[in-house]
Order: C-alpha cells, then structure tokens, then sequence
C-alpha cells in the first residue's frame, strides 16, 4: 500500500509539472520558472562538485559566463546554429574547468575557494576589458534566440525543453551517484589521503568533478544567451556565484535533487518576496538573505535532505545502509 | 508501519525518543517550505488579466525602474521621488480623467538582466500601461525590445547617444532627458571656445554610459579638429587614481574631462587637488549632481559641469518644481528628478489625448503630443528625444552658478 | 617629479595597505581560534563605518561617543556572531564548508541591510581624520595629512595588541590556545572565554579598520564588498594565517604593489595583478611570504 502511495504521490507530481505552463496565462512566472531550471542545471553541477566530491567553489558564474559568451559568439560571428553553440559554449567551459581543477590537488576549502574567487573575478574582468570579443560593458545584443521552423521560442517552449534537460541532468547524476566514480568522490570528499591510500586517483576525481560541473554551469550560460537574447558582464559577478552556493546547500548538498529544491525554492523566494507593500522593494533582499541564513543554520543538511527523508519515511522505506555525514564536523582539518 | 516485518534492536525505542522530537522540528520546517510552495502555485495560477480603460476608477498602473544599487545608486531615489511627486499631484487633482496613477517601483541594480527581468514582470504581470527606466543606459539597451516587442510604451532618463531612434528604431522607446550627444557637443565647444584649451585630457569609467560617452567626445574633437592628449581609464569602484592623475600631469593637459559616475568623480577631484593638478575641470551631468559635490567636498569647487536642472534657475516652472519638491520630500531636487516629474504629466497629457490606456494608441499619441515642463518645450523629435535642455554651470562650494543656458 | 610621484605612491601605497593588514588581522585571529573562515569579516568593517557615521554625523554625537559606541557594538557583534551562528552551526552538524556558505550569506545579509535602511548612496565620512585638503609638505611633495594620521592610528593599534598579546596573562592566554587547545586547556586556561575574545578581537580589529578606510572608501557599500575583502584575505595568507605582524607586512606590500602596478603596467588591470599575486602565493608560498611557521609543522 505504501508503495502505491509513492507512485500516486509522484504521478501527480509529474502530471503537475507537465501541466503547469498550461495553468496560467502569466508569462512572467513562465519566464522566472524557466530562469529556475537554468539555475537547477548550473546547482546541480555544483551540488555535484561540493557536496559529493567536497570541493569548494566560489567562481561557477565563471564558466556560465564562459558557455554564455562562447556559445553567443559562435552563432553570431560564425553563423553556426544554435546547437553547436551550445556544444562549442560547453565544451570551452569543460576544459577550462580542467584547468581550474589544478589548485584543488593540494588546497583546502578556505584558499581553494580564495582561488575560485579569483576565477570568476578574473573572467569578469576579462569580460569589461576584452571589448573587442566580449562588447565589453555593453555587451552583445540581438543574440539568436531558438527557433521552431521560422518562430521563436515562447517560454512555454523553453519550460518543455529545460525540463527534459533537467530530467536528463539528474538521470546523469543519479547514475554517476551510484556508480564507482561516485563512490570514488564521495571518498575523496571525506579523506583524500585516506582515498588515495584505497588506489583512488583523487586528482582525477576532482578534476573529473570539475568539469562536469563546469559543463553544466556553461550549458546553464549558454541557454540563458539564446533566451534572453542579449549578455552583459553583470551578472557574472561574485555574489551570484555565492547566491548559487547558497541555491545547493539550500537544496542539500548530499541529495541529488538538491540542486532542483535549492535551485527552484531560492529562485522563486525573492519573486514572492516582491510584495506590492510601497517601500518594501528596499526590504525584499534583506528578508530574503535572512531566510536563506536561517536555512543555512539550523538545516546545514539542507531542505532537501528533510524532504525527501520525510518522503521516505512517509512511505514506510527502510533507511538506506548509506548515510553519509561529513565526518569533518567537528576536529577542523 | 508494519512492525512484524522490522527486526527490533535494541537501542530502537530510545531512538524513537529523540526521532519523534526531531522530527516534529524538521516537520514543522518542511511545512512551512510546503506552504511557500503551495502559496507559489496559487499565486502562479491567479495570473493577474484584463487591462483597465480611463474614466473608470480602476488605476492606472505604471511602472518605474529605477537604480537604487550599483553604479547609478545616486539616481535612484531622485527618480523615484520626481515621479511619485508627479504622480501624488495628479491624483490629488482628479487624476487621468477620474484614474488615478498607480505607481509600481523596482530596484534594477544599474543592470541589464535585473531590469530584464523587472520589465518582464511589468508587462505581464503588472499589466503595466507604461514603463519609466531603466534610467542607465547600458539597462535599457538590453531591455527597450522587450517593450517594443509587448508594445508598451518605454519613457527614459537614459541619455547615451546609442538610443536614439536611427539606432534602435524603436517605435515605443522614448526619451525624457537630453542627449549624451548634445551635452558631449556642448562641453566641447564650451572647452574649445571658451577655454581656449588646446591639450585635453579625459578620464573615463569603464561602463557603457562612461564607454559610449567618451566616443561622442572623440568624435566632437575630431570635428574641431583637436587632438586628445591622454585618456585614462578608471573603473566603478575604484578609490585610488593616483597613477592615473600622475600621467595626466605628465602628459601636460590644459584641461580635464570627467566622463565617470559621481563616486568615481570625487575620487578623481580630490586626487586632482592633492596632485595639484592646476588646469579647469570639466564634468558631463554626473560631475553635477549633490552626490558628486558632497563626496568631493572642497575639492569640487570650481568644477564645471554639463547640467540638466539647476536650482538657481530663474525660470518660474523650476522654481515652482524646486518648492513643490522641498515641501514634500524635505531636500532639493536634484537631476533627474525634473526628468520624471515632467515624464509623468507627459504620459498624464498623452493618455487623455488618446482617449485610452492601450499602449498602440498612447505611443500614437506621445509622438505628436506637446507639453512645457520643467525642462522647457517638450515635443518628440525625430531621434524620439522629448528635451534638449542643459546647463553649463560652476560650482562655487555651496551653489551652482550658471554660466550659459541651453538652448 | 619622478620622485615626488615615487613618494606619494609609497605613502600612499603603506597607509592603505596598513588598512588591508587591519582586515587580515580579523581573518587570522578567527582562523587561529576555531579554524574556520568568516567570509562576513569585512562586514564588520562597513558595519563600524556606518555605526560611527550615524552616532557623529547623524546624531551629532560628540567624537569620543561615537567612537566608543561604534567599537562596542562591534565587539558585542563578535560575540553574537558565535553564539547565534558558529556554535549552531557546530550543534547542527555543520563542518567548515557550511560555516562558509553561512558566513558568505550573512555578508550578503549586511549589504542588503545596510542598503535598506541608508541606501544605496555613499556618504562621505565626516572629516576626523584630517580634512580631505589639507595636506603635509615634505620639501616639493604635497602628501594628504589623512594617510598619516591612519597609519598613525594602526601603527598604535598594532602596538597595543602587541602588548595585549605578549604582554597580559591574556594575551598569553589567547597564544596558548591557539597553539593547542586541548593542551592549553589541560593547563587550567578558560578556552571558552579565550575563543569568545577572540571573536571580539576579531570584530573590533576590523571594524576599526573600516572606520578607517571609510574617508578613502566613503561611506558605502563598497566598504563591505567586492575587492577589499579578498585583499584583507591576501594580507592575512601572505601573513601565513599565523602572525599578527606578517599579516600587517602583507598588506602594506598589497598596497605597494597595487600602486606601483597601476603606475607602470595598467590601470585598469590592477585587480587582476592583486588577485594574480594572491593566487601565486596561495599556491607557491601557502606559509606566507617570509615562511612563516604554521602550527601545522
């Protein structure tokens, strides 16, 4: 019976998400749920590189910006179609994430992230100064958006894409999780000396998870170029990159819908939080920066964590043999 | 659960303790995070619809984008205040033909995406009649399609010259503040014919208000047929810019040119006076505004600016802006305060010319309209510009005084 | 004239770099306590700037009110800051990482806070140091009187930590437990207390830092974001995360070298070559410059 009550519970669900675009007319809360699922996509590679593989990033709007531009100039300057942007935009940001894997081999969690830090700032930087590619501060305009035949893509369109290639992101992770190379991260996460001591080549893992997650934060950059339409350095700054940490440990660093929960709840917050209340706009920020501290907090595990440990306990499922806590906690290094 | 399946051990009931206490913490949590979710998709699914016609009492909603963050910070609240003046006055005298304004703000942080997103929720779920802002220009490069596409009329205090309407060609894009080009222009026939300088150096920002700005300025040189000595480059947020004075110095400017925000304006004058860097300072409308001489300080005093409202002018409709805006909000107005004030009772005028909240027939109507603002005579012209009105003025530490009026 | 250009640089240069040791100084003694980053350690800069504006240009507080009150609010912050988040955060299972993402979100917490009740304008700070224009004549070199009387205000402040610390049985104290805590414990030392002072220390360290900085910085959120954090974080590694004066050392040689970058390399490029630097010595030099002896050894 228990188990029914699963499938029914998440039938609906699906049937839900299936159905949402066609529920309401309004285009804005189509477009901030389609800005979601980008953002899902770019958490869950980080709930990927920090949660499972336990290595800190404080740069990921370096490679989104990385697959945005790249994917923006091969359709615009080369004339590819869109497709091959996206591949050529994360391909770029695949390597580069190669590279920016190097620091993690001997650093730990405060001067790995000093490092990241410098990543994004350096690709900001880049961004404003390099006019002659990127547009500089004006950035580039009249990006081609994806089209069906001769038409745009409205945001329901983009809603059915995105979503398909969530379900894919998470199928990927979901396979990786229980495959040897995720165990092989989440070894290197809790003691990499220990783990190279088992004959895991903790470098490569890193590196893997790296660009894996540098993969999806570019293809997240990518489809924002086509959707929005035009790029501008400013949203590739430092406090993205931290609003996006915050998305996954929101979420739920061990879980792998933790980059859907964390990614969804902490896009749609602020949205609600715009109350029409006159002067309010002024408060919206701070009461959402508190929400989100209060999470972090009291709920280090993450809102995903308790959902989906209350789902299965509704449903009657014996807890898994692995559960993995951060044996760092409470010794420091 | 199905205890006959579960194989008891022995520290399960003690568990069951602490389990229970636990869990009613983290249940609570998760329904509070299940009531935002379930709030979401109710307000997801009562879509705001329907438009509102004049002559009944449903408002008339209007959205202003404004910058309260980032580098146009010092703009944001002069917008805001200039527009709900504006729209406080009308709606106290009878409002749009008995409707009222209703008067939506946003914060667009001085960028692109932000305002991106700030006008797609005015147009779909404000169901906004017409939009003011963004007010920085590089933000409404990125955002007037989305206006024009949704055909709602745009009304802008953004001044550079790459919005004008052989460039954009956008039929809903409007501005209500004059010119980077005619202001750039002004300042260098200012520089060149009355300065008499031959040696300009400018220092610049890094954003596309300060990049696109500086092109205009080459080009006016070009026209007179001068060369620019030096050019230096500083970015938003920078607080030190003794190299790049120094080379300034070094290059023998006989004049200097501020194309920057007003932060970065003060960091330049105070670096000017303790390099005693001795030649006239020359600023666009940023170098003009209370933020630049409030931070700069003495350092400020004798700096020329290109401005667009002055409190000193004689004109009656200033005047009685300058008193109306006191009375009120307690400060002086400062620039672009006027911009908005005088683009609300044009949207107010527009509005009852066409009879009709509906954005094609408004945007018909604000291409012929006429009004006399603060700003003087404002009628669209051909590159959609409703004013070209500045000031050249010298600030002599506690006021501006006025040396030329333009037109 | 190349000389005089030389000079202004290197005052320049050494007073704000001082600063940029100030916010180090926080870094390092937080680090030398619980072992974790505080990535809101610049906040307390910006917190103590905008406390100090509203008690003396605001209220019209009398000058040493205003100072005592901004410093004390701080200190009291510092030890909020450990019960209402670092010993929760330890309670509830969180390690390092999440102590990061915390601490991360709570500086973003103070800018959307600070920009809510004062906006997003800068303001300039009230002339205490000195008025913007007046300035010291060294033969033909105008310096601005503001970079001496900072760096006389660190140059004090250093030497009563350093009588604070080597001096006082405190000091002493808080040497000890930085060292070994189980140890020092072991020998009678109160670690609780030792750990709250250093949040305390840690806090006021900065925020006078950031009173400061504020007639360079302005009154602005400039003061708790972007750029000066990172290098109050570079003053402390090139410090080594371990000694005090290291950490002062690494940021006047921050502040030299941005000056001198700028003057003969590129203006614009001038973070970049910090943020080079910074990721340079992290990974060639990660005991500090001068090799400094961590407690790892």
């Amino acid at each position: 019976m228990r188990r029914n009550l699963k499938r029914i519970v998440y039938g609906a669900f699906l049937v839900l998400i299936l159905l949402l675009p066609l529920l309401s007319r309004n285009e804005y809360n189509l477009f901030v749920t389609d800005t979601a699922f980008l953002n899902i996509i770019l958490v869950s590679g980080l709930v990927f590189l920090t949660g499972f593989a336990g290595q800190i990033s404080l740069g990921q709007v370096g490679f989104s910006a990385i697959g945005a531009y790249t994917s923006a100039l091969v359709t615009m300057r080369l004339g590819m179609p869109i497709p091959i942007g996206i591949v050529a935009g994360v391909a770029v940001s695949v390597i580069v994430g190669l590279f920016v894997a190097i620091p993690s081999f001997k650093l730990k969690t405060f001067f790995l992230s000093l490092v990241t830090i410098a990543f994004g700032e350096i690709i900001h930087l880049l961004l404003v100064n390099l006019t002659a590619l990127t547009g500089g501060s004006q950035g580039l305009f009249n990006i081609p958006p994806m089209k069906l035949g001769d038409t745009p893509f409205t945001n329901t369109l983009y809603y059915y894409l995105f979503l398909v290639i969530v379900a894919l992101v998470i199928l990927l992770m979901y396979r990786l999780k229980y495959s040897h190379i995720g165990r092989e991260m989440f070894a290197v996460n809790d003691d990499d000396v220990a783990a190279e001591a088992c004959a895991i080549n903790s470098r490569k893992t890193k590196t893997f998870a790296f660009g894996l997650s540098a993969g999806l934060a570019g293809l997240s950059g990518a489809l924002t170029a086509h959707m929005v339409g035009f790029l501008t350095p400013d949203p590739f700054t430092l406090s993205n990159s931290v609003n996006f940490v915050a998305m996954a440990v929101v979420g739920g660093l061990r879980e792998l819908g933790g980059g859907v929960v964390g990614g969804f709840v902490l896009t749609w917050l602020p949205e609600l939080l715009k109350l029409k209340i006159q002067g309010f706009e002024n408060y919206y920020l701070m009461v959402d920066s508190v929400i989100v501290l209060l999470v972090v907090v009291l709920l280090p595990s993450g809102l995903g964590a308790i959902l989906f440990k209350g789902l299965s306990r509704l449903w009657g499922e014996k807890q898994g043999a692995v559960t993995l806590h951060n044996s760092k906690s409470k010794e420091g290094e | 659960m199905s205890t006959c399946n579960r194989i008891l051990k022995p520290g399960d009931y003690i568990q069951k303790e602490v389990f229970v206490a636990r869990f009613c913490r983290k249940a609570f949590v998760g329904l509070v995070i299940l009531a935002l979710l379930g709030g979401s998709i109710l307000i997801w699914g009562c879509g705001k619809t329907g438009s509102s016609t004049p002559g009944s009492s449903t408002p008339i909603k209007i959205v202003l984008s404004a910058p309260f963050t980032g580098t146009g910070s010092a703009l944001g609240e002069w917008c805001e205040k200039g527009a709900r003046l504006a729209v406080d006055e009308i709606n106290a005298s009878g409002g749009v033909k008995g409707a009222s304004f209703d008067l939506i703000t946003y914060d667009d942080a001085s960028d692109a995406s932000t305002a991106a997103t700030i006008i797609r929720r005015a147009i779909s779920s404000d169901k906004a009649v017409a939009i003011f802002g963004p007010n920085m220009s590089g933000a409404v490069l990125g955002v007037n399609t989305l206006a024009q596409q949704a055909k709602v009329p745009m009304l802008v205090g953004a001044t550079a010259t790459s919005l004008r309407y052989d460039k954009t060609k956008n039929d809903y894009l409007f501005r209500i503040k004059t010119d980077d080009g005619v202001k750039g222009a002004e300042l260098v026939k200012y520089v060149v014919e009355v300065l008499k300088a031959k040696k300009p150096g400018i220092i610049v920002g890094s954003d596309s208000y300060c990049t696109s700005g500086l092109a205009d300025l080459k080009q006016d040189f070009d026209t007179y047929g001068i060369k620019i000595v030096d050019i230096e480059n500083m970015k938003e947020g920078d607080k030190d810019v003794t190299a790049q004075v120094t080379k300034l110095k070094k290059a023998g400017i006989d004049v200097l040119i501020g194309m920057t925000h007003e932060p970065e304006g003060a960091v330049v004058m105070l670096k000017v006076r303790e390099l005693k860097l001795t030649v006239p300072c020359i600023g666009e409308s940023a170098w003009g505004v209370p933020m630049f001489t409030d931070l700069a300080g003495d350092a400020a005093i004798g700096v020329i600016s290109l401005q667009v409202l002055n409190l000193a002018d004689p004109d009656p409709r200033v005047q009685k802006f300058v008193d109306a805006y006191k009375a009120k909000w307690g400060t002086e107005p400062s620039d672009p305060a006027n911009c908005y004030y005088d683009g609300v009772y044009l949207l107010k005028k527009a509005i009852e010319m066409a009879g009709s909240t509906d954005g094609v027939k408004i945007d018909e109507a604000l291409k012929t309209v006429e009004y006399t603002g603060v700003q003087g005579l404002m009628k669209c012209d051909a590159l959609h510009n409703f004013t070209n009105t500045c000031y050249i003025s010298q600030f002599n530490g506690k006021t501006w005084d006025i040396l030329s009026k333009i037109p | 004239m190349v000389l005089s250009n030389l000079l202004q640089n290197i005052i320049g240069g050494v007073s704000v770099g001082a600063t940029y040791g100030l916010i180090g100084l926080g870094v390092v003694f937080l680090w030398q306590s619980i072992e974790r980053i505080n990535f809101a350690n610049i906040s307390s800069a910006m917190i103590a700037a905008y406390l100090f504006y509203t008690f003396y240009a605001q209220l019209h507080l009398p000058f040493f009110i205003s100072l005592v009150a901004s410093i004390a609010i701080i200190a009291v912050y510092g030890l909020l800051l450990r019960y209402l988040l670092f010993e929760p955060i330890n309670h509830h299972g969180g390690g390092e990482l999440e102590f990061v993402v915390a601490t991360v979100m709570l500086s973003t917490f103070w800018l959307s806070a600070i920009k809510a009740f004062y906006g997003g304008v800068p303001r300039p700070f009230p002339p205490v140091f000195g008025e913007a224009t007046s300035f010291v004549r060294i033969g033909s070199v105008s310096i601005p009187f503001v970079y001496f009387s900072v760096f006389f205000v660190v140059l004090v402040l250093i030497c009563a930590l350093y009588l604070l610390l080597w001096k006082t049985m405190i000091g002493k104290m808080l040497r000890a437990t930085a060292q070994n805590k189980e140890t020092a414990s072991l020998m009678g030392i109160n670690v609780n207390m030792t750990t709250s002072l250093a949040f305390m220390l840690a806090t006021t360290i900065v925020g006078i830092g950031g009173i400061l900085l504020a007639p360079t910085y302005f009154v602005s959120l400039d003061l708790g974001a972007g750029p000066i954090g990172v290098k109050g974080f570079a003053s402390a590694i090139m410090g080594g995360m371990i000694n005090p004066f290291g950490t002062i050392v690494g940021g006047i040689t921050i502040g030299l070298v941005e000056n001198f970058s700028a003057l003969f390399i590129s203006s614009v490029y001038k973070d970049v070559i910090s943020f080079v630097i910074l990721v340079v010595v992290i990974i060639w030099k990660p005991r500090g410059i001068f090799n400094w002896t961590t407690k790892e050894d």
